[in-house]
This record gives C-alpha cells, structure tokens and sequence, in this order.
C-alpha cells in the first residue's frame, strides 16, 4: 500500500475495480502522505478528512464499476472553488472563515464522478500571484526543492500532486496559473478552451480569462478528469454550449503527419538556455514520431503581459467590488460605516490584491479608458487574430510553459514586474482563450522544465494525443520529486 | 452620450417577471416585504456572494423590447450589459448591472400634447439596488430584498431651459405604460424617478436627484436642480448627489445631500454575460 501514491489514476482505478484496494485505502494513504508531507511543504489550507472517510465508506460498499473510471479517487481543489460547509478563502484574510452556502458546478460534478475531496489548497490571493507567496496564510514549497517556490497561483494543488499526496488536483488558469505551477512541479497541468469548464462557483480574477482545469501526473489522467468536468451549464453564460467530445479518443494515435508551429517569439530572449535546450530537444523527439515541426510567428505576443494587466486587473477591480465586510468575511472594526469600509478592505487585502485594484480602477477611470483600456481590447483582438491565421497551417503549437524552471522563495517577491513577466509565455492563451497544457519535458540542476502544448479552440483531443506521444518517447513524467524518494534527476 | 445643457428624466418602473434579472430567485416584492421584517430571501448571486454568476431573465428583455416599441425607439439589434462599479453599502456586489451604451432601444419620443414631444433618448433595463432604512435606535440598515429586481429605465431628455409640465408629462408617460401587454397599474405605485442636469460635458458637472416618486416630487425637484446648477456653476462642485426624503408622519418632503457618492463611476462591461442579439431572444 506504501507506493500506490506514485500511481496513476488509470492504475489506481483497475485496483479499485478488482477490489484490490478500496477507496478508504486510497484515503488513508492520501492522508498518510499528507502528514509527512505537509509540515515540508505547506500545500494546503483546509482538510476533509472526516467527510472524505465517509464517502470513501459509501463507494465501498457499492463497490467501483468499471465505467466509474473516477470513483474513490482522491483529489484537491483549490482554494478559490467553492465548497458548500467547508471554508473557502481564496487565500485571503478578507475571506478567513467563509464558508460558501454552496457549491461550485466543478465540485457537483466531481460528486456525481464519485471523486473523494482531500482538501482545499494554497494559492496565491485571489489568485494574483506567480509564486504562492501572495496568500495570507503561509507558503507553499517546491516539492522538488524546498528552498524553491511552486509556483502559483495554483502553487498548492501542483505541490500536492508532484508530493503524491494526490493523483488529481484541480487549478484556475488566469494567466497561466494551472500551466506554469505544474512546469514548476514536473506534472501535467491543463487549461481548457475558454468556456468549456463552468466557473459557477469559481472566485473570479478576470472573468473573461479565467478557465478551470485539470492538474495530474500523467497526461492520460489528466485526459480523463477532462471528461469529467467539461460541458455545458446553464448558469454560466460564457459556457460553450459545444458538445463534448471522449478527451481520451485519440491517445494512442500516431501523430504522423501533424503540423506543430513553434512561435518564434517563445524560444527568444528573455528565455532561459537550458530551457530553450530542452523545448528543442522535444522537437526533436516530435520529428523522430513523424510530426513536421515548424515556425510560426504571433508578433503581437509580445504585449501580451502589459495588455494582461490593464484587462485583468479592471475585471479583477470590480470582482473584488464586493467584498466589503458587510455580510460575510473578515469585517475590521471601526466607527462608521465609510472607516469599516476603508479598514477591512485595507486589512483584509494583501499588498498585491491592492495593487491589482488600483491598476485596474486607473484604467478604468473616464480619462483613461480610451487610451488604456480600449487600447487593450483592440490588441486583445489582433492576439485572437494572429493565433486564428496561425492555426490555418498548424494542427498545434509548442513552446516552453515558463522561461525559467522554479526561482528562489522570496527571490522575485518583491519585485512584481519580473513576477509578472514571469507568465509572458502562457498569458497569450488566455488572452486568447485557447487551451494550453504543460508536460514534463527535462530538468535543470533537479528542477523541471515544462514543455508547453497549445491548442486550436476545442481541439483539446489533439492535444492529449500528441502529449501523450511525447510521454510514451520520454519518461520524464516518471520521475518522482526527491521528498517523495526520487533520486537526483538533474 | 453626456450632452451640455441637457437634463435627463430617468424612470424606472419594477418588471413584472418572477424571478430576478440576473439570477433564478424570485423577485420580492414589497408587499411581501414588510419594514419591520429584512433579509428573509438570502439569494448567494443578487447578494454578490463571491462564485455566483449572472445569467439573464429573458422575459425581463422582452418586456423591454415591448415598452421600447411603444415609446418609438429604434430596436438594438444587439444589447450589452455593464457594471457601474461603486462601493455603496446598498448595493452588495459593489456594482449596479445596468445599460449604458448599447440599450435595447434609442431615439424614441412621446407626445405630451399637440404641440409639445419629448425625446426618449433610451429604453433599458437595470437592477434595483437594496433599501437604506434607520433603525429604531436611529442606525443605518439595509434591506436587500429587492436587490437584482429588474427595472425598466427610461431616459427622457430635454433642454435644462426648457419648462416641463411635469403633470402632463407623467400622466402621458404612464399612458403608455398601461398600454403594454403586462399589467402595469400596481407596478405604477412603485415607479421611481430621478432627475440629472448635466452642465459641463468635459467636467462632468451634474447634479442628479433620486428617489423620486410624484408629480410634487419632481416640480420640487426641478425648481431645485436650476437653482443647484447655478450654485455649481459657481462653486464648479464635482458629481452632486441629492435624495428626497419622505417623513412617514407628515409626508412632508426635503432634499438632502447624498455623502456617500463616488465622485465617478467606473464602468465595464459585464464580463459573466456575453452580448445578446434581439433576434435571438
């Protein structure tokens, strides 16, 4: 029972059939590896445990069908999806103690696949973040080097998977929050076209961005918990109506003949060697499976972080309108209502969250607005238009997940501008609204690269499928993060 | 589009549709809604609890569509939703969802008699804010019963020189009103007005009066707007925010400063509910 944290979904869901092992083992390893863990790394905020012991209890006694692919499997969610009875804090003071009076579409659906929820994760605040330094609580660490940050916002979720504690956990992606994270961690991380994964439920950052998705250890996983999530909801109006296709369809697939672009702007300056080294080398290995492998160019990309953060930080603005004090959350006291006002909210906000909401309020003040914030939107569009003619000669495109591999805890902490330029090769896709999904592609001085999958609208399938092919030529998703008894893979 | 030396008449009668605006809960009326009572009709997405989205009441847009037409407007063909963004302790989500540039109809008129129109310049729809109430012991209180009940809002504009008969021109307005397909009469005791006079287009000078409910309210609204205007045009005062206020004893009614007004608001669209094309609905 010792090593069934290092398995996959795949494998762990034949046990559970066979009866091998039940979903309260399953359980009990997650919450095993959780207290050896934990005190290292600090991934999560809130525990289940006595609610996750009493599902598992209930799936075997059913016993796990073979069409249950995600039954009695463990997993996490981060912070900032809501969960009816249990806290959800976005990782904010503004927040201690907010228990949701209901629950995200996300977490119905993953109740109805009979998935075990774990715990809630540590993020960033409000998801405003690269690193998981910005949350109010503590901080998480790399769980490939402790003295390194995870990366965020979904810095949590990402830690707790390549920690073993959990084969699944689930992420938001606003700018790269799911995609970067698990590139720091050595994990496959995914976001999905804008729209096909309701934000019911999510706490929004900048709502025209923001995506849920998937972060797990292999790319087969992550393909199944895709089916899981994906669809229409009624009560999300930016949801995509499509229907939704089996994400699993097509790996195993030969990827002969697929065209995969490789944007020169991703592999230019500002890149680091060895991660340009190892994205190269990937191409290599697509050529050697019959992919023709060429460049492309998004010249525009490259405004794509300044353009981010006026956008963002106007819909992150008015998504943080609300949260005043005065029916739920942290409430300062004082002795007016205009003073409460003033001090829970300077309180209950982090240094960055108050940043984002005056960079956002500046843009959107009448003076501004035309000369920042339509500005924005206008190259917003030439973005979305430049990757469209892109995906008219290629089936997919590739680059690296983040330009560096995992930086030092408190190195860039202070500095939000190279924090923010951090994500200069995922924001494009949510700017976008394209799905973008990141697999283990090498490692520098034992940290992971991450290569970067990017999508045409939709066509996530195709994405599985060549990720998947890359993962059966290489093995670095094998590799195991040394505080979990991976040896040296530098 | 902010037009110098013009005041807007804006009016907003309650929809009669069952649930809210923007979310599947039932609309409360006041009937249901005593004073003494509050906050019985807890509802996560009209209270801005964080994680609930906007989805939209499409009967609310076809009755604007409907008063639209009989107000001759020309029908959008497409309709956006935005968010006036401003911290009020009456409004939870910290903004009002409202239309501001792209309504469901512009460029109507109405006939108050012979020799007399005015230009209906939108028809809209917007959510009701929650209700300021003083407590027995003289605190303020808010009631959010009624925050995300739709609003019809008309925009009725004229010179600020010129002399409205306020009289006719509500008596002709409500005419129409009753002339649409949905019952209109309760909902006439609950129409609101306010009044805004714009003075200077590049410093935004206005002053606006709200929660109006008579045809009183507004001749003492207006004589108080042209003197106000002066006064600002004197003392060049940025946005100037005025409540009426109603003494339940006496009816007696006084104009007071409303303090906690932005000086701006911040206006984006709604990013939770994508465009909607008329035809569609």
């Amino acid at each position: 029972m010792s090593q069934l944290f290092s398995l996959s979904v795949s494998e762990l869901h034949r046990l559970l059939v066979r009866r091998e092992v039940t979903a309260t083992e399953l359980t009990q390893v997650s919450f095993a590896r959780l207290a050896e863990t934990e005190p290292k790394i600090e991934a999560f905020l809130a525990l289940n445990e006595e609610q996750a012991y009493h599902y598992a209890a209930a799936i075997d006694q059913k016993g796990v069908q073979k069409e249950e692919v995600l039954a009695g499997i463990p997993m996490a969610l981060k912070d900032n999806m809501l969960t009816k009875g249990l806290t959800t804090t976005a990782a904010s003071r503004i927040l201690e103690n907010f228990v949701p009076p209901f629950d995200a579409t996300l977490v119905e659906k993953l109740q109805r696949a009979k998935m075990i929820l774990i715990g809630k994760t540590n993020m960033d605040e409000f998801a405003m973040g690269g690193s998981t330094e910005t949350s109010y609580f503590q901080k998480t660490k790399n769980a490939w080097n402790l003295s390194k940050v995870p990366g965020g916002s979904s810095g949590g979720s990402a830690a707790a998977v390549a920690a073993g504690v959990v084969p699944v956990a689930f992420g938001s992606d606003t700018g790269g929050s799911i995609r970067q994270p698990s590139s720091f961690n050595g994990i496959v991380g995914f976001k999905p076209t804008y729209g096909r994964v309701s934000r019911f439920g999510l706490i929004a950052l900048g709502s025209t961005f923001d995506q849920i998705g998937p972060m797990t250890r292999t790319v087969h996983d992550n393909a199944l918990v895709l089916n899981a999530i994906a669809g229409h909801d009624p009560k999300d109006s930016t949801g995509s109506p499509k229907k939704v296709p089996d994400f699993t369809a097509k790996i195993g697939h030969e990827i002969k003949g697929l065209k995969i672009g490789v944007p020169k702007e991703y592999i230019g300056a500002g890149v680091q060697p060895e991660v340009v080294a190892a994205v190269k080398n990937a191409m290599k290995i697509f050529e050697s499976l019959g992919a023709h492998v060429e460049e492309v160019s998004l010249p525009h990309v490259k405004l794509g972080v300044p353009i981010y953060y006026v956008l963002s930080c106007a819909e992150g603005m008015s998504n943080m309108q609300g949260l005043d004090g005065l029916r739920y959350g942290f409430q300062a006291q004082a002795e007016t209502l205009e003073e409460m006002y003033t001090q829970t909210r300077s309180q209950g906000f982090g240094e960055e969250v108050k940043r984002r909401v005056m960079l956002g309020t500046y843009s959107l003040i009448a003076k501004n607005y035309e000369s920042y914030f339509e500005q924005a939107m206008k190259i917003r569009t030439l973005i979305i238009q430049e990757f469209k003619q892109a995906f008219q000669t290629v089936d997919l495109m590739m680059g690296p997940t983040a330009p560096t591999v995992a930086y030092g805890l408190n190195e860039h902490f202070t500095d939000p501008v190279t924090m923010y330029m951090g994500d200069e090769l995922t924001i494009p896709l949510n700017i976008a609204g394209l799905p973008g999904m990141s697999i283990p592609c090498g490692f520098h001085e034992g940290l992971p690269i991450g290569l970067q999958l990017i999508g045409n609208y939709f066509d996530e399938a195709t994405m599985y499928q060549v990720g998947h092919a890359f993962e059966t030529a290489t093995d670095f998703h094998t590799k195991i993060a040394p505080m979990i008894g991976g040896g040296s893979n530098g | 589009m902010v037009k110098t030396g013009q005041t807007q008449w804006v009016i907003y009668l309650p929809l009669p549709t069952e649930t809210k605006l923007f979310s599947s809960a039932m609309q409360v009326s006041s009937s249901e809604n005593e004073h003494t009572l509050v906050n019985q009709f807890p509802n996560p997405i009209s209270w801005g609890y964080p994680g609930g989205l906007a989805t939209v009441n499409r009967q609310a847009i076809k009755f604007g569509m409907e008063a639209a037409a009989d107000f001759h407007c020309e029908l959008a063909e497409r309709i956006r939703f935005e968010r006036k963004n401003f911290l009020d302790p009456s409004l939870p989500g910290g903004y009002q969802i409202v239309q501001e540039k792209f309504p469901i109809g512009k460029n109507g008129e109405i006939n108050i008699n012979k020799q007399t129109s005015l230009t209906v310049e939108s028809v809209g729809l917007t959510t009701a804010k929650g209700m300021e109430m003083t407590d027995e012991k003289g605190r303020r209180r808010f009631n959010y019963d009624f925050v995300g009940n739709p609003l019809l809002k008309i925009v009725i504009s004229f010179d600020s020189k010129q002399a409205i008969d306020f009289e006719t021109s509500l008596k002709e307005v409500k005419n129409v009103l009753k002339q649409l397909s949905w019952p209109t009469d309760s909902l006439l005791d609950d129409i609101h007005f306010e009044l805004i006079a714009y003075i200077d287009a590049e410093s935004m000078i206005q002053v606006e009066i709200i929660h109006l409910q008579t045809e009183a309210d507004l001749r003492l609204a207006s004589d108080f707007l042209k003197n106000e205007v002066n006064l600002i045009l004197e003392k060049k005062r940025l946005l100037q925010v005025w409540k009426l206020l109603v003494d339940p004893k006496t009816q007696k009614r006084s104009l007071e400063m409303k303090m906690d007004t932005p000086s701006e608001y911040l206006i984006l669209f709604d990013q939770d509910i994508p465009d909607i094309y008329l035809t569609e609905v």
